[in-house]
């Protein structure tokens, strides 16, 4: 019994452990950088295309409380091999009002850019 | 069947056979040199004393105008016609006789110069003459600045002839424009701006040469095109793609 109990613990603990499985590559949670926990705020799906040889990048946001929410973001335009090609960026602020969704839309300073990453951070 | 084989042979005679030759010509001109001389010579004198005076002068005035007429080829916007031409691959190229000074003829009489074998080997001769030849040079304002843009313009015209050098017959004619202009900012605070002269010679010879070699394909070819311009020049920006949705 004690045995089983002991077990159970360390099985418990290891799953605590555990860290989450990383999202799959081409999602959406791929490309977010949360820096800390984001409160309140769900990333949807992300709309990327490339038009006039620019990428672009159309994020949906959803604020999941009753209340104004604040959301610090930037865009991270990467190459095709991982690293930026263009200047970093300055954080913008955006509002969501309570139960708000929303769209950020987003175009790449230059065409060479392949790939994003977008860092959120709630204040 | 020994006919049939000699048919094919003749067949394959004419089949494999290579461009016509040309000859390009100098684009040729004509000039009226003017000279004109003027001399003046005045002389006055002056005597007085208490019981008399007297004075004299004369003037003289010399003017003259001496003009002949010059004749000669255009030496330098041959290059890029000739090169057009060997782009377009419907011709092979023999070089003629150049009109020097000392020749006998007159620059035009173009079957006089055929006859006497100024270009030898060549089945055709695309004849030039030049049309108008004319430098622009202009400074204008820019609105609201204090800066002049310095233009200099070069515009050359040619008359060109494509000539069979055994019938005599023209197998195309067409005149042929070349252009070219060098822009420079210019304000107050230039010492001195001097208009890029080289740049525009070999812009008009290029563009002469594309004109010529855009014409003879027309007419004889028959291929027209349809954009008069040069192509706007590719973007090199990634082909766009279609949106995905990322979940």
């Amino acid at each position: 019994m004690l045995r089983k109990l002991f077990g159970l613990m360390a099985l418990a603990l290891l799953a605590g452990c555990a860290t989450p499985p990383p999202p799959a590559p081409d999602s959406a949670a791929s490309k977010v950088v949360a820096m800390g926990s984001l409160k309140n705020i769900e990333i949807g799906p992300m709309r990327v295309a490339r038009e006039n040889g620019f990428m672009t990048v159309n994020v949906s946001l959803n604020n999941t409380s009753r209340y104004n929410k604040t959301l610090y973001y930037r865009f991270a335009w990467l190459g095709n091999d991982g690293f930026p090609v263009a200047e970093p960026e300055a954080w913008k602020s955006l509002t969501l009002y309570g139960a708000q969704s929303s769209f950020l839309p987003a175009i790449a300073p230059v065409p060479k850019a392949t790939d994003l990453r977008l860092e959120v951070k709630t204040p | 069947m020994r006919a049939w084989i000699g048919i094919l042979g003749l067949m394959c005679a004419f089949g494999g056979q290579a461009a016509p030759k040309v000859a390009v010509t100098d684009m040729a001109f004509e000039q009226q040199v003017k000279e004109y001389i003027h001399t003046v010579s005045a002389q006055t004198s002056f005597h007085a004393n208490a019981y008399s005076a007297s004075g004299s002068a004369s003037y003289n005035e010399d003017e003259a105008r001496n003009t002949y007429i010059e004749q000669g080829e255009l030496r330098k916007f041959s290059g890029d016609i000739k090169g057009e031409i060997l782009k377009s691959g419907m011709f092979q190229l023999v070089q003629g006789t150049p009109y020097t000074a000392n020749a006998k003829e007159d620059v035009y009489d173009v079957i006089k110069r055929i006859k006497n074998g100024n270009f030898k080997g060549a089945d055709y001769v695309l004849f030039g003459t030049v049309s108008d030849i004319d430098f622009r040079q202009d400074v204008n304002e820019i609105a609201n600045t204090n800066t002049h843009s310095a233009v200099l313009g070069l515009t050359l015209v040619g008359d060109f002839s494509l000539i069979n050098t055994r019938t005599f017959e023209i197998t195309s004619a067409f005149t042929a424009m070349g252009e070219g202009q060098d822009t420079k900012l210019v304000n107050g605070n230039d010492v001195r701006v001097t208009p890029n002269r080289g740049r525009v010679v070999k812009e008009v010879s290029k563009s002469i040469g594309m004109d010529v070699a855009r014409q003879l394909r027309e007419q004889l070819r028959g291929e027209v095109e349809y954009s008069q311009e040069q192509p706007a020049p590719r973007s090199n920006l990634p082909r766009d793609e279609a949106p995905k949705i990322l979940r």
